[in-house]
Parts: C-alpha cells; sequence; structure tokens
C-alpha cells in the first residue's frame, strides 16, 4: 500500500486541511471543537511533504468550515490549505491567513485575566514580528506565543 | 497646545504618545511651581469623579482626591469594596461599571484582575483612568516616576536605570519599562531567580530593541545607575509558605554610586529601604510621592477640559 493511498481517501462533503505544520493537527482537532465531534474525521500525522519536509493533515466529513474557523486555523497552521468539498468536489480553495484579532474562542493563560469572568470575551490581537504569531490579550496585555494557549472556550 | 486627552481614558502607559507625555509633564510642572497658590482651583467644579478602589490603595487614591479637590471637583466612591454590591450581592464587574459611570464624569479605578481597567473603559461611558489592575499596569505611577526623574536630570533620553526587588509582581515596574524604548532608557534588572520580570514583557523589550541585562547583586551595577528604582516584595501576592529575602540598599552601597544618582520608589517600603537613607542627598521617593499629585491634577484637567488650563 503506497503512502498516497493512506493519505488521500475521499471525502463526500465536507473540509480537507491540508500542509499543518507537523506536530499542529492535534490542536486544531481541540481548536475546532472536534473532540466533541460524531462525524468521521480522518487525521494524518508526519506525512511526506515537498515543500514542508513533514506536515500534518485533517478531513472532517459533514463539516463545511467557515470564515472565523479558517482564521483561528491560521494562528496555529499559518499558510494551511483549506478545501471545502462538495459531493466529492473540491468546491472552495482557502490558505489560512492570519486575521488581526480573535474574540471569543480562545482563553487567556493569565488566570488573574478579567476575560476570565464569564460575561467578559476573551479577545487578543494578532502580531507577527519576526515571523512568529504572538497573541496579546487585549485585556490583560499579556503577550503569548500560540504554545501558550491551551485551553478554548468552544 | 492643543489637548489630544480631552475625553480620553489611561488603562495602559502604551496608550499615551511622546507629545501626550510632553504635554502632561508641562502642565505637572505648571501645578509643582505653583504648589502654594493652586491655580484651575474651580477649574473642575461641574464635574464629579467616581473613585473606585476595589483594591487597598493609599497614596494613589488619597493624591487623586486630592488633586481632584484642588480643582473644584467633587468626588464619590469608595475605598473598601466589601461595602459595594459588587461583593456582597454578587453583582458582575460589567454591571457595576455601567451604574457607577452613569453617576460620575469619570472614573479613577484600582481593581485587583488584570484587564479590569480596560473593560471598565468599554462598559462606563465616561473616561476611565487605570489605578492599578492586577499585577499589569499602573500608568499614573509610571506618569510620576518620569516626571520626577525628568525634575531630577536635564533631560530623560538614555538614563541608566536599575530596577530592584519584585520585578515579577510589581505593575510599576511593568508599567515603566514599556516606555523605555520613548527615551532609550538602558535598563539593568535587579532580582533574585523567583522574582525576575516575567517573558512577556521581556519579549516585548526586545521588539522594542531596548538595551537591558540581568544581576543578582546591586553592587554589580551601582556605579552605572542614574537612578535606582527600589520595589518591595509583595507578598500579597504570593503564597503564605513562600518566604523570599529582599535585595537591600544601604549606606556601603551607596558610597559607590554616581553624585547625582537618585532612589525612587513607589512606597510602601519594607525593609529593602532603610530609613537611614531618607537623609542622603539620593533619597527622593518623598519628592516622587508629592509629584503624584501634580500629574493627576495635570490627567484629570487634561480629560475633563478641551483647552489646555495654562
Amino acid at each position: 500500500m503506497s503512502t498516497a493511498t493512506l493519505a488521500v481517501s475521499a471525502i463526500q462533503n465536507g473540509s480537507v486541511i491540508d500542509h499543518i505544520p507537523h506536530g499542529s493537527a492535534l490542536r486544531l482537532i481541540q481548536l475546532l471543537g472536534l473532540d466533541q465531534y460524531n462525524e468521521k474525521i480522518t487525521l494524518g500525522l508526519n506525512l511526506p511533504s515537498k515543500s514542508m519536509g513533514r506536515k500534518d493533515l485533517l478531513k472532517i466529513e459533514g463539516r463545511l468550515l467557515n470564515e472565523s474557523d479558517i482564521y483561528e486555523i491560521a494562528v496555529f497552521a499559518p499558510n494551511a490549505s483549506i478545501n471545502l468539498i462538495e459531493d466529492y468536489e473540491v468546491k472552495h480553495k482557502f490558505t489560512a491567513i492570519l486575521p488581526a484579532a480573535i474574540k471569543g474562542l480562545l482563553v487567556c493563560p493569565n488566570s488573574n485575566c478579567v476575560s476570565r469572568n464569564p460575561d467578559v470575551s476573551s479577545y487578543f490581537h494578532v502580531q507577527t514580528p519576526r515571523q512568529e504569531v504572538n497573541l496579546v490579550c487585549h485585556y490583560c496585555e499579556g503577550v503569548f506565543r500560540k504554545e501558550d494557549i491551551v485551553e478554548y472556550t468552544r | 497646545m492643543k489637548n489630544t486627552l480631552y475625553q480620553q481614558s489611561l488603562i495602559s502607559i502604551q496608550d499615551l504618545s511622546l507629545e501626550q507625555l510632553q504635554l502632561l509633564f508641562t502642565l505637572a510642572e505648571y501645578y509643582r511651581s505653583h504648589k502654594d497658590s493652586r491655580p484651575n482651583s474651580t477649574l473642575l467644579e461641574e464635574k464629579i469623579i467616581g473613585s473606585t478602589f476595589f483594591e487597598a490603595s493609599t497614596r494613589t487614591r488619597l493624591s487623586f482626591e486630592s488633586a481632584a479637590y484642588q480643582l473644584g471637583a467633587k468626588v464619590i466612591g469608595f475605598s473598601d469594596a466589601n461595602n459595594t454590591s459588587f461583593a456582597t450581592k454578587g453583582e458582575s464587574l460589567k454591571d457595576s461599571l455601567r451604574i457607577i459611570g452613569s453617576y460620575c464624569d469619570l472614573l479613577v479605578m484600582r481593581h485587583p484582575a488584570a484587564g479590569s481597567a480596560r473593560l471598565a473603559a468599554e462598559t462606563a461611558n465616561v473616561p476611565v483612568i487605570n489605578a492599578g489592575d492586577g499585577a499589569n499596569q499602573h500608568p499614573t505611577q509610571t506618569l510620576l516616576d518620569l516626571f520626577t526623574m525628568q525634575t531630577a536630570f536635564p533631560h530623560l533620553e538614555g538614563l541608566n536605570l536599575v530596577l530592584v526587588g519584585d520585578l515579577k509582581h510589581g505593575r510599576t515596574i511593568h508599567s515603566l519599562v514599556q516606555v523605555a524604548h520613548l527615551f532609550k532608557m538602558r535598563l539593568y534588572f535587579v532580582a533574585i531567580n523567583e522574582l525576575s520580570l516575567p517573558e512577556t514583557l521581556l519579549f516585548q523589550l526586545k521588539c522594542q530593541g531596548v538595551e537591558f541585562s540581568f544581576h543578582q547583586h546591586l553592587e554589580d551595577v551601582i556605579k552605572k545607575a542614574d537612578v535606582i528604582y527600589m520595589t518591595r516584595i509583595q507578598k500579597e501576592r504570593m503564597r503564605p509558605d513562600d518566604n523570599l529575602q529582599p535585595l537591600v540598599l544601604n549606606q556601603n552601597l551607596l558610597a559607590k554610586a554616581k553624585a547625582k544618582m537618585k532612589i525612587l520608589h513607589p512606597l510602601p517600603r519594607r525593609e529593602e529601604l532603610p530609613t537611614e537613607l531618607d537623609t542622603t542627598p539620593h533619597a527622593y521617593y518623598f519628592e516622587q510621592a508629592q509629584n503624584g499629585l501634580y500629574v493627576r491634577k495635570a490627567l484629570l484637567s487634561l480629560i475633563l477640559t478641551k483647552e489646555v488650563p495654562l
């Protein structure tokens, strides 16, 4: 059995996220709330890639990712390619582009931040100094690396 | 002079431009040099200041309230949150802020949660001045720190700042280091490992191109200092069993310092700054505390009046 056959099992309707930096796919599963998802998910880890050396890949049956999903993916997998599939055909193709800000999804790692209150939504500004992705909390002003974010509200 | 601070909140020291800092210092110097005649004593006579201290404060609260009274404003508020609906009836902070904001023209707020002042500025319909939010920011302290340095040195550019003590929890430190780049200040951090500056701030300083270094002992850097900024260990933000010893400044160390070096301390002090140093020419912390009044008068004046009252 070839590697190509393993990586490409077609889905009828849903989304394919390709070119995920290797090691990041499990975080995307958590970020997109897929750990509670009932449909079929195909996960590829450490797949060979000409451009990246190694990459991860996710196929999600039955869910078409929306704009805010794509922004969120971009934080953890910048430049990932996203294909929306309808009836086995690629209907839309995007590259994950970083948003300027992310509201209400990531939990601020600062346990004393006011955004931890139930009636306050988290709000991060996205900065990209020196090719890195930093998340700056709008409230407590903490500057966090994406690896520091370990909780999501979804 | 154009007043770009009119109706603006001050949440983070980074909200202010260099021009706004200079405008504030110009007016603060006017109030300092006319402290006996107290000009602008009716400037804010139609205004009500909300003084909302959800966390303990002495100098900050009293200097704000004194500043308000000296400008003719009225003050409402509380200094003990335990007597509020927020603490006793479980009212949300957002609801409390919205309602208090509707009773006054400006809110001065201190709260233990980081980011609470930003939330207040977005919730209350009046300008908010952050008087300290958790371990995050204390921008008016930074204003008075800078203003005090400006009264002691010809200019702020290129000063060597030695920051000593609890750099982890000290919000005065966190605010101060964030403006170092504006004046190309050189920073020397002197702290035990457990109390060093948070990583995220160091990262920010690197991005801003600020030059800094770390030291375990004051004697390693005392000769270089223009300003030594002492801070106390903030035991109230630690576990009860943490027993960290302070770095103490003393006469022997001062003997090696530059003649014009000034000691600052946001106060209250503990054993890190012995009272025997109060009479040395280096002691400048009581002037620093007094300058808080002039800086806060300047800030209230500029936020609540359209024209610069000079």
